[in-house]
């Protein structure tokens, strides 16, 4: 099983968007079912919320192709959550399936 | 108006003008930083608002100007540019003028500097159409007075909203500003990657905020995406997901949103989590267990919020209330101290037992009291930063200012005695310690010069130093400018050392010319006479690759533990957190100088020779090891009587002619104790002057 990285810039913001999405795209078809492609955002200093949604697009086109997706962020502020001003802890953005992300709220 | 609230206001508005600089002058480092942005505009809102409040309406109106700018730069989200900083820092200094001078005239300053503001900000005419809105478009920034209410609001912006230069988060940014949010986001929209377009935008954004602001201020935050964007504002009843204190449970909340009681009940009894089991096995719409969710997390923000303010409540209280205060408490240490005297040798237990609560209470209330009076040294360290700044574009030189050790604590009338010593020692590292860019980039050093601050804890001592990493003194020019003074005489030869203390004799300096920063001959050593009226030390070292100013500063005036010791009939006192240990031994001969203990050499004198004394002396010698920071010295006394807490009384002129001695303490008997100055006595010990006598 083979790591593909993808490494980001110093700006990740709407201007870069189609670029990010076009290198991840090219990491998807380069890797084979059962590869980690790493999104490596660790260079990366600005962010806006269009690369929260690449992050959500990429994680579900990456379970689609069978691969396994990794998130790299040494300094952890481009957490979906933080991206997206959002008080919650998803699993994942991408499970599109409601009740697991109920689940994972853990209600009291 | 009542003289109380104008002081409290004079009291806030320079702290709230500092707080602005400080936040100025991390946007001059970090233009895009939005949070430094956001706290100028909140510092500038609030002097504004008190100012015309208290009747300073020329600060007020001035103040109001300057906000407009800043909120332009502000709401459009454009990084402050170096002539916004410089131009909202001079007119942060005109409105303390205005503020210290209500009745001044008006010279013109106010006219061009609000020109120079307008003209900046319109020289960046943003896309963004909020832009065009105005600073006013954003008094709502600020939370106002009135009952908070709690909002849901739905926000999908359009699919188009990135192309039109719109950024979704800043609605959101500006919307958390307003008061207490939860957060939740949809991105069930959101497309694989192979069939998005990353300009599009598929996100919704559900919110619920508690504010105190009206309606409209949300609304205003939408205005220009109406028509375009999905918004859906709507108040909610606060009862629906709190009560009084107490977050709802998510089944209260169901229920409240009239879910069948009974469907809650059988989820419970199923013991999983409720909403998954409400969705999955009781076809509970999924959107509605979201909102109830929302709303319990948001309960749990707003209540966790309360707490927060109320842990943090605080009183403005004068230190001159505080010097009382401490008075009091030193005399009340002195009374409970004749009174344990008194009941030393008293039969009556009980009489006793009091005497010892009163020794423990007025210990921990001397404790607190002196807790009080401390405060951070970075409360001084960062008056320095805009000086550094201003230096920096005075001299023409690039400079940095390091802080270490900011948090370090120190009694708040030492600190403010210190400020002018310290903006002296700055101003001389950055005037005459740091070389020009070009000179530092001749010798391979990097252009930017380094001037760093630092302080830590030493017994009953502050360490302070500034320090550059310039050229070092120029001891060649420093001999010869003292030579040419008639300081020293032309043959004198003179160790290095002895070379750098002539820095600090009356009216010597080595500038070339008088300048606005330095070289006017006023200098170290007023700082030297300053430092040694704190009963403190300074001292400097130098090498090639810097100079060093280190001032030694004893950590409170007022109230020391101490350790009383007795040499004949002379008491004398050594501040407890300088003491290392003690033993005794056979008293030595006179000549000794040194002892060895634990392999390590002491310098030691007895206190005999120090004093003088004459009474005989015992046979035997108690010792006393104290700590002078990273050095130790032992002094001799007839007598080691333990602990002693004791009120520092100054000695006044006596202290000039009597080194060793930085104060006196009334003993429970009336006597007097010396308190010894350990560091000068080490001093004294160290020059070999132990003939000197009381």
């Amino acid at each position: 099983m083979a790591n593909i990285e993808v490494v980001v810039g110093e700006r990740a913001c709407i201007e870069e968007a189609k670029r990010i999405k076009d290198q991840l795209l090219e990491a998807f078809d380069k890797a084979k079912a059962g590869d980690t492609v790493i999104f490596n955002l660790d260079k990366t200093r600005q962010a806006d919320t269009s690369l929260a949604q690449i992050l959500i697009a990429a994680e579900a086109e990456a379970k689609l192709r069978k691969l396994i997706w990794r998130l790299k962020d040494r300094r952890e502020d481009k957490s979906l959550s933080s991206l997206l001003y959002c008080d919650f802890t998803c699993e994942s953005c991408s499970v599109r399936d409601i009740h697991s992300k109920i689940a994972a709220r853990r209600p009291t | 108006m009542n003289d109380k609230l104008i002081e409290t206001f004079l009291e806030e508005a320079s702290e709230l003008l500092d707080g602005l600089e400080d936040h100025l002058l991390l946007l001059e480092k970090e233009p895009a930083n939005e949070e430094a942005m956001n706290a100028a505009f909140r510092a500038l809102h609030s002097i504004k608002g008190s100012a015309s409040m208290f009747g300073y309406d020329k600060a007020g109106a001035f103040a109001h100007e300057v906000e407009a700018a800043l909120d332009h730069f502000r709401s459009t989200h454009l990084p402050a540019t170096g002539a916004l900083t410089d131009a909202v820092l001079r007119s942060r200094d005109y409105i303390r003028y205005l503020i210290d001078n209500p009745q001044a005239e008006d010279t013109g300053e106010a006219k061009e500097l609000v020109s120079m503001l307008s003209s900046l900000a319109s020289q960046d005419k943003p896309n963004n159409p909020k832009a065009e809105a105005g600073p006013e478009s954003s008094a709502c920034q600020l939370p106002s007075e009135g009952p908070q209410r709690t909002w849901r609001i739905s926000f999908k912006p359009s699919t188009d909203i990135y192309r039109r230069g719109v950024r979704p988060e800043s609605l959101v940014r500006e919307l958390k500003a307003l008061g207490q949010t939860s957060i939740s986001v949809s991105c069930a929209g959101v497309p694989p990657l192979s069939r998005l377009d990353p300009e599009d935008c598929w996100l919704t954004w559900n919110i619920l905020v508690t504010t105190s602001s009206p309606e409209d201020c949300l609304r205003d935050i939408f205005i220009f995406e109406e028509g375009l964007s999905e918004v859906i504002i709507k108040e909610i009843d606060q009862a629906e997901f709190m009560n009084g204190d107490e977050v709802k449970r998510l089944g209260e909340i169901l229920s409240y949103k009239q879910l069948p009681e009974d469907n809650i009940r059988k989820a419970l009894d199923k013991q999983r989590p409720i909403g998954e089991i409400l969705v999955n096995d009781l076809a509970t719409p999924a959107e509605l267990v979201e909102e109830a969710l929302l709303e319990q997390q948001h309960a749990r923000n707003v209540i966790q919020s309360g707490r927060d303010d109320a842990e943090r409540k605080t009183i403005r209280i004068r230190s001159e209330k505080l010097d009382v205060l401490l008075n009091l408490v030193g005399e009340l240490v002195t009374v409970q101290a004749q009174l344990s005297q008194a009941v030393k040798d008293s039969p009556d237990r009980h009489i006793q037992g009091i005497t010892d609560y009163v020794k423990r209470l007025a210990s921990e209330l001397r404790a607190t009291s002196m807790e009080l009076r401390l405060v951070p040294i970075d409360s001084m360290f960062a008056k320095f930063k805009r000086l550094v700044r201003d230096l920096a574009k005075t001299l023409n030189k690039e400079i940095e200012l390091r802080v270490v050790g900011g948090e370090t604590e120190i009694d708040k009338s030492v600190l403010d005695t210190l400020t002018d010593p310290m903006m002296h020692l700055v101003r001389n590292a950055a005037d005459h310690g740091l070389e020009d860019g070009d000179e530092r980039q001749r010798k391979g050093k990097p252009r930017q010069g380094t001037i760093t601050l630092s302080a830590v804890h030493a017994g009953a001592f502050v360490r302070i130093s500034v320090r550059d990493d310039g050229k070092g003194l120029v001891r060649e020019r420093i001999l010869e400018r003292a030579v040419e003074r008639g300081l020293v005489s032309s043959d004198a030869r003179l160790s290095d050392e002895e070379i750098d203390q002539l820095i600090f004799l009356p009216g010597f300096s080595t500038a070339a010319a008088i300048s606005s920063v330095s070289g006017r001959g006023v200098g170290l050593d007023v700082v030297k006479t300053a430092i040694k009226q704190l009963g403190g030390n300074l001292t400097v070292s130098s090498t090639a690759g810097g100079t060093e100013f280190t001032l030694d500063i004893p950590l409170t005036l007022a109230i020391i533990d101490g350790f009383l010791v007795r040499s004949g009939h002379r008491m004398y006192v050594i501040p407890l957190s300088s003491v290392d240990s003690c033993f005794d031994r056979p008293r030595p001969p006179k000549s000794e100088r040194l002892i060895t203990r634990g392999g390590e050499f002491i310098p030691y004198a007895s206190s005999r020779s120090l004093f003088g004394e004459d009474e005989v002396a015992p046979d035997r010698e108690e010792l006393v090891i104290v700590n002078i920071f990273d050095a130790k010295l032992a002094l001799g006394f007839d007598q080691v009587l333990g602990g002693y807490q004791t009120v520092i009384k100054p000695i006044g002129e006596i202290a000039r002619f009597v080194s060793g001695v930085s104060g006196a303490a009334i003993l429970a008997d009336g006597n007097i104790a010396l308190i010894l100055d350990i560091a000068a006595l080490a001093r004294k010990i160290k020059e070999g002057e132990t003939g000197a006598h009381l």
